[in-house]
C-alpha cells in the first residue's frame, strides 16, 4: 500500500477515530447520542474561534473542548435527569449546534474568514490516535469504572446494586463522549483545514456512530473501522487529483454511500450491541 | 402592516412543504420508527418531479400533474424504502440510515441542478422552470397562496382517519408502543415497518413536488431550508396529532417566515432559524412528553 | 434478636396489603414467610429492604430503630435481597461481577487473576463450586441465583431476603441452593425466606411466619409442626377452584403433530432436536422445563411462526388461541385502552372493521361482553390496560384469546405472578375450553400446574422432548428429568 495514500487517510481518519472512540464509551454506557455530529461542530467552531481571539493554539483547543462538553452536558440533562427520548434530545442539539456555530460564525467573521491562524503540530492527535483505542481498552477491561461502565450498558439494574449509580456512570460517559466530540471538531478546524466553515463537519459524526457499528464496540474494532474508512475516502480524493472526470457531488456523497453499503452488508448483528441501548434508566 | 401581511403570506407559504414533511414525520414516530429523512426524501421527490415537469412534452395540465406527482411520490416512497428495507432485512438502525440518506439525497440535488438538471441557459445552478401547464392554481390576488395548501390540510384529515379510524392505523400505533405484542399477535412486523416507511417517504416526496409545482417551479441547491428536520420539531410539538401539527406547523411557518423578513429588515442571519427549532423540542420535551411516548393520547 | 418489625400496615390505594404485622429473625436461622400469592409475603419484605416505606409500625435492626429511604440504605446496614430477577451483568465474568460489587474504589485497576483467586477462595468459603472466569450469560439460571447470593454475603450482608428463590429451579438446583444456605447458617447469617411451598418449608427452615390476606396467622417452630398443619393456615379461603384429573380417552384427531423437528433460535443456533410431538383435541399436554431449553422456539414452530430446518409439522386447525409468558411485554399494549388491547389479534381487528376502517361501535360492543364475561374489574373499556392489575390484565389476554373460540391453545406459564385466584380462574377457563374438546397445550415451569392438569407430560431439556410415563408423575422423577438426567 502506498505510504502517501495512508497518511492522507490516516488525517481523515484522525477525526472520526476520536469522535467514535468518545461514542463507544457513550453507547457502551446504554446511551445513544446522535448528535456528536453537533457537539463535533460546536468543538470545530470554539477552537477556531478560541485561537482566533487568543492566539494561543493549546487555549484555543481548550475552549473548543469545553464548549462541545457543555452541549454534552445539555444532552446529558435531558436524557438522564429528565429523562427524555434520545434521539429526539440528539436531534435538537445537532440543530443547536448548526444554528448556534453559523450564527456567530457570520456574527464574528461574516460569510467568509481569511483569518490565519497558528499551526499546530497533529503530533498530539496522531498519538491520540494510535493510543486512545488502548487506553480505552485497558479501562474497559481491567478497571472497575470500565467493568461498571460496560454493566451500566447492558443491565443497569446490576450497576445500582453494586453500590453505583447508573446515572452518574452514564453522565461521564456522556461527557466523556463530548470531550471526544470536541477534540475531534478541533482537529478538522484548527489542524487540518485551519479555518472554519460552517457545517464543515460534513456529517463525519453520524460515520462516527455507524463505524462503532462496525467496529463491533471494540476499540480496536474502531480503529481499524476508521483507517480502513479513511483510506477508502482518500483514494477517491486520489481519483479525483488523478483527473478522472468524476463530478465533486459524487466524490462528497461517497463515503455516506459507502457507509450505507458497509451497513447494508454487515447489518447489524445482535452480539456486540448493548442490550440497554437507547432505554432511558428510571428507578 | 403590511410586513403583517406579508408575513401571514408568506407563513401560508411556507405551511405546506413543512405539514407534509411534519405528516410523514408523525406517521414514522407513531410507528416507532426514527424517521429523521424527510428532508432528503423531501428532496429526491422535488428532483423526480423535476424531471418530469421539465420534459419538452405537450401535455394537458390535468394529465401531467398527476404524473408528476405520481413520480415524486414514488421517488420519496423508494427513499424511505431503503432505510425500512435495510432496516427490516438487515436490522439496521433506521436513524443512521435516513440520516446518511439526507447527505446522499442532499449531493444528489446539487449534482443535478450542476448537471443534467441545469438550465438550458447554463448559467446558474438551477433547473428550467416547470412547464406551464404544471404551474398550481393559485387563490387571491397576490398570487402565492396555491392550491397545494388545501391539500396539505386534506392530507392531514386522511392521516387523522387513517391513524385512529382504519385497521392498519391501529397496527402503526400499537406497534409504536409495543412492538413484541404487535409479533406475538400474529401481525407482520417487516411488512408494516416497510410499509410505513414508504408512506412516510412518499408524504415527504410529494410535499416536495407540490413545493415546485406551486412555489418555486424550478430545482436549485437550497431548495429545502431544512423542512425535513423542522417537521421533527413540529410533530413532537403537535404530539404526533394530524391534526394538532396543523397548529404546529403553522407554527413554525410563522417562525419561517419571520426569520426571512427579519433577514431582509434587521440582517439576523437566516442559521438563528435551527436555535429557534432546537429551543422549540427542547421547551416540549421539558413540558410534555417525557415518559418514553407512552403518553400520545387520542 | 436481630431484626424486629413491630405493627407493620401498609396500604396501596385502597387494597390493604398488610395490616399490622410484627415479626422478627434472630442470629443464625433460616426463617420462612409462609403464604399464598397475593398473602403481602413480599410487599413486607419489601418494606424491609427500603423499596416501600411503611405506612405505620417501626423497623428495628439490633434493637436500633431504623428507616431506608431506599434500597442502598438497606445494604448500608447488612440487608441484602435476592429478587427473582437477578442483577448480574451478563457480558462479565463471575469474578468479575462479584470483585466489581465490592471494590470500594481505592484502586480502579484490577488483575484479572487476582480477581479470580479472590472469587474462588470466598465461593470455597460457603460452598459453592464455580468456575470465576466464567461469563454470567453462559450459566443456568440456579448458578446464577446462586452466585447473586455470594455477590450479597461479599458486600457483607448479614440478613439475607430470597423472594421465592426455587420457582425458576430444578429439583438438583434446590438441593445446591439448600445445601449453601445451610453452609451460610453455620456462618451465623440471617436467612429470609419467601415461599408458597410448604414442603420446602419443612425440609430447610426454622421457623415460619405464616401470612394470610396482609396479616400474620402464627410464628411456628417448624419443627413442631406438620406439612399438612402449615398448609391449612395458610390457605386464604374455601371454595376455590381444584383442578381434576379426567378420566377421559383421548378422542378425536391430533391437531398439531411435529415429526422429527429441528429449529433454530434468532442466534442461528440449534435448539430443537429431531423432536416430534402429537397433541390431541380434547387433550391437555403438557411441556415441562427450565426456561431457555428450547421452550420459546417449540411453541414458536407449533403456532407456525418459526422456519423448520428439518421435519415437518402439520396442523389441523385454524385458530390457535395464545397466552404468552409474559402478559405485559408479549400480550399487552400497556398504554392502549382494554377495549384496543382486545382487537390486537388478526381475526378480530377484521371482524371489527370494515373496509379497512375501524368500526368503533362493534368494538365497544365486543369489548363491553368481554369485559361482562371474564369478569374484569374495571369500570370503563377506555382505560388504558396497563392500569389494571396483574390477575385483570391475564383476564384481558385469556378473555381475548379464548374469545376467537380457538380450536387449540397454547399457553406458555399462564399463571405466572398471578394471586390464588386469578390463578384458580386461568384453570377454570383452560379445562372448561378442554371440556369442549379443544387441544390444549401448556408449556410451562411449574411442575404443580402440569401435574394438575395434563393428560400427558414431556420435559423439554436442551431441545430433546421426552414423555414420562404416567406412573413417572411424581415430582422427584420429572424433576430429574427437567435436569437432564433421567
Amino acid at each position: 500500500m502506498d505510504i502517501e495514500l495512508f497518511n492522507a487517510g490516516l488525517r481523515l481518519a484522525i477525526p472520526i477515530l476520536i469522535a467514535a472512540l468518545g461514542e463507544l464509551v457513550v453507547e457502551r454506557s446504554g446511551i445513544i447520542n446522535i448528535s456528536i455530529e453537533g457537539m463535533m461542530l460546536i468543538g470545530a467552531f470554539f477552537s477556531f474561534w478560541g485561537v482566533y481571539a487568543t492566539g494561543v493554539p493549546w487555549l484555543g483547543l481548550l475552549i473548543g473542548v469545553i464548549a462541545a462538553v457543555l452541549m454534552a452536558l445539555l444532552f446529558g440533562v435531558f436524557t438522564i435527569s429528565l429523562p427524555c427520548d434520545q434521539i429526539i434530545v440528539g436531534t435538537a442539539i445537532n440543530l443547536l449546534a448548526l444554528g448556534l456555530t453559523g450564527s456567530l460564525f457570520r456574527y464574528f467573521f461574516g460569510f467568509k474568514t481569511t483569518a490565519q491562524l497558528p499551526q499546530i503540530s497533529d503530533f498530539f492527535f496522531e498519538s491520540l490516535f494510535w493510543f486512545l483505542p488502548l487506553l480505552l481498552f485497558i479501562f474497559i477491561n481491567r478497571t472497575y469504572p470500565g467493568l461498571a461502565l460496560k454493566a451500566a450498558g447492558e443491565v443497569p439494574r446490576a450497576v445500582e446494586t453494586m453500590g453505583r449509580s447508573v446515572r452518574r456512570i452514564r453522565f461521564a460517559a456522556i461527557l466523556f463522549g463530548g470531550v471526544c466530540a470536541g477534540l475531534a471538531g478541533a482537529y478538522l478546524s484548527v489542524v487540518h483545514a485551519n479555518t472554519f466553515v460552517e457545517g464543515m463537519t460534513g456529517g463525519r459524526g453520524f460515520i462516527a456512530l455507524a463505524i462503532v457499528i462496525f467496529g463491533r464496540w471494540h476499540p480496536f474494532g474502531l480503529l481499524a473501522a476508521s483507517l480502513f474508512f479513511g483510506c477508502t475516502l482518500a483514494l477517491q480524493y486520489k481519483i479525483q487529483a488523478l483527473d478522472i472526470k468524476v463530478p465533486y457531488q459524487v466524490v462528497r456523497m461517497l463515503p455516506f454511500a459507502l457507509t450505507l453499503l458497509v451497513l447494508a452488508l454487515f447489518g447489524q448483528k445482535r452480539g456486540g450491541a448493548p442490550k440497554a441501548l437507547g432505554i432511558p434508566y428510571e428507578k | 402592516m403590511e410586513i403583517f401581511y406579508s408575513l401571514c403570506l408568506g407563513a401560508l407559504v411556507k405551511l405546506s412543504p413543512l405539514l407534509f414533511c411534519s405528516l410523514a414525520v408523525t406517521l414514522a414516530f407513531r410507528g416507532g420508527l426514527w424517521n429523521i429523512g424527510a428532508e432528503g426524501q423531501l428532496i429526491v421527490g422535488a428532483i423526480a418531479a423535476t424531471v418530469l415537469a421539465t420534459q419538452p412534452w405537450s401535455l394537458s395540465g390535468w394529465l401531467w400533474t398527476p404524473l408528476v406527482l405520481t413520480g415524486a411520490v414514488c421517488a420519496g416512497a423508494f427513499w424511505g424504502g431503503i432505510a425500512g428495507f435495510l432496516k427490516v432485512t438487515r436490522n439496521v438502525p433506521e436513524v443512521i440510515t435516513t440520516i446518511l440518506l439526507n447527505f446522499i439525497a442532499i449531493e444528489l440535488l446539487s449534482y443535478c441542478v450542476h448537471g443534467p438538471l441545469q438550465e438550458s441557459a447554463q448559467t446558474y445552478p438551477m433547473s428550467d422552470t416547470i412547464h406551464m401547464n404544471l404551474e398550481l392554481p393559485v387563490l387571491g390576488q397576490d398570487e402565492v397562496i396555491h392550491i397545494g395548501i388545501v391539500l396539505a390540510l386534506l392530507f392531514s384529515f386522511a392521516t387523522y382517519l387513517f391513524m385512529f379510524h382504519t385497521a392498519n392505523g391501529f397496527k402503526v400505533r400499537a406497534m409504536g408502543q409495543n412492538d413484541r405484542a404487535v409479533d406475538v399477535a400474529g401481525f407482520s412486523l417487516k411488512k408494516i415497518r416497510f410499509f410505513l416507511f414508504m408512506a412516510s417517504g412518499a408524504f415527504a416526496g410529494f410535499g416536495g413536488a407540490i413545493e415546485l409545482l406551486g412555489v418555486s417551479h424550478r430545482l436549485f441547491e437550497r431548495f429545502s431550508p431544512g423542512y425535513g428536520f423542522a417537521a421533527i420539531a413540529i410533530a413532537l410539538l403537535g404530539r404526533l396529532h394530524p391534526l394538532w401539527i396543523i397548529v404546529s406547523s403553522l407554527l413554525f411557518a410563522f417562525v419561517y417566515a419571520g426569520a426571512g423578513i427579519l433577514e431582509r429588515v434587521a440582517g439576523i442571519p437566516s442559521t438563528t432559524l435551527y436555535i429557534a427549532q432546537a429551543v422549540v423540542i427542547f421547551i416540549v420535551l421539558i413540558i410534555g412528553i417525557k415518559k418514553n411516548r407512552v403518553s400520545y393520547g387520542h | 434478636m436481630i431484626l424486629e418489625m413491630n405493627k407493620i400496615s401498609k396500604a396501596f390505594g385502597s387494597l390493604k396489603a398488610l395490616d399490622s404485622v410484627d415479626f422478627s429473625a434472630v442470629h443464625g436461622e433460616i426463617h420462612a414467610i409462609l403464604g399464598e400469592n397475593g398473602a403481602g409475603k413480599s410487599t413486607l419484605m419489601n418494606l424491609l429492604y427500603g423499596l416501600y416505606c411503611p405506612d405505620q409500625g417501626e423497623i428495628k435492626l439490633n434493637r436500633q430503630r431504623v428507616q431506608f429511604k431506599s434500597s442502598r440504605g438497606a445494604r448500608r446496614h447488612g440487608i441484602a435481597m435476592v429478587h427473582q430477577h437477578f442483577t448480574l451483568s451478563p457480558n462479565l465474568t463471575v469474578a468479575e461481577n462479584l470483585a466489581l460489587s465490592c471494590s470500594k474504589n481505592k484502586n480502579p485497576f484490577f488483575s484479572p487473576s487476582k480477581i479470580k483467586k479472590w472469587a474462588q477462595e470466598l465461593a470455597d468459603q460457603h460452598g459453592l463450586e464455580l468456575d470465576p472466569s466464567q461469563k454470567i450469560e453462559e450459566l443456568s439460571v440456579g448458578e446464577q441465583q446462586r452466585i447473586e447470593i455470594l455477590k450479597a454475603i461479599a458486600q457483607n450482608c448479614e440478613i439475607l431476603i430470597l423472594d421465592e428463590p426455587t420457582s425458576l429451579l430444578t429439583l438438583q438446583e434446590v438441593a445446591a441452593l439448600f445445601k449453601m444456605f445451610r453452609k451460610l447458617r453455620e456462618n451465623n447469617k440471617t436467612i429470609i425466606f419467601i415461599t408458597h411451598k410448604v414442603l420446602e418449608v419443612k425440609q430447610l427452615c426454622d421457623r415460619a411466619t405464616i401470612l394470610k390476606q396482609g396479616k400474620v396467622v402464627e410464628t411456628v417452630v417448624v419443627s413442631k409442626t406438620t406439612e399438612e398443619e402449615l398448609a391449612l393456615k395458610m390457605v386464604p379461603k374455601e371454595g376455590l377452584f381444584k383442578p381434576f384429573k379426567k378420566d377421559k380417552k383421548r378422542s378425536g384427531k391430533s391437531w398439531v403433530e411435529l415429526e422429527k423437528v429441528t429449529a433454530k433460535n434468532n442466534r442461528n443456533t440449534v435448539v430443537l432436536k429431531d423432536l416430534s410431538l402429537k397433541c390431541y383435541q380434547g387433550e391437555v399436554v403438557s411441556v415441562v422445563g427450565v426456561e431457555g431449553n428450547g421452550q420459546k422456539e417449540l411453541v414458536q414452530v407449533v403456532r407456525g411462526r418459526l422456519k423448520l430446518d428439518k421435519g415437518l409439522r402439520t396442523c389441523a386447525v385454524e385458530r390457535i388461541g395464545y397466552i404468552p409468558s409474559n402478559r405485559q411485554r408479549d400480550g399487552l399494549i400497556l398504554p392502549l385502552s382494554i377495549r384496543e388491547n382486545f382487537i390486537l389479534e388478526p381475526y378480530f381487528l377484521k371482524e371489527c372493521s370494515s373496509r379497512g376502517f375501524l368500526n368503533h361501535r362493534r368494538i365497544e360492543r365486543f369489548a363491553q361482553h368481554l369485559i361482562h364475561h371474564y369478569s374484569v374489574a374495571t369500570e370503563t373499556d377506555k382505560k388504558p390496560v396497563g392500569f389494571l392489575s396483574g390477575g385483570n390484565q391475564q383476564k384481558v389476554v385469556v378473555g381475548r384469546e379464548l374469545a376467537l373460540k380457538p380450536q387449540a391453545v397454547v399457553a406458555v406459564n399462564p399463571t405466572w405472578g398471578l394471586d390464588v385466584e386469578s390463578a384458580s380462574y386461568v384453570y377454570k377457563q383452560l379445562l372448561e375450553l378442554n371440556q369442549q374438546n379443544v387441544g390444549i397445550l401448556l408449556v410451562t415451569i411449574d411442575l404443580d400446574e402440569a401435574l394438575k392438569l395434563s393428560d400427558r407430560l414431556y420435559v423439554l431439556y436442551k431441545g430433546v422432548l421426552t414423555e414420562i410415563p404416567t406412573e413417572n408423575w411424581t415430582s422427584e422423577k420429572i424433576s430429574l428429568a427437567m435436569a437432564g438426567i433421567s
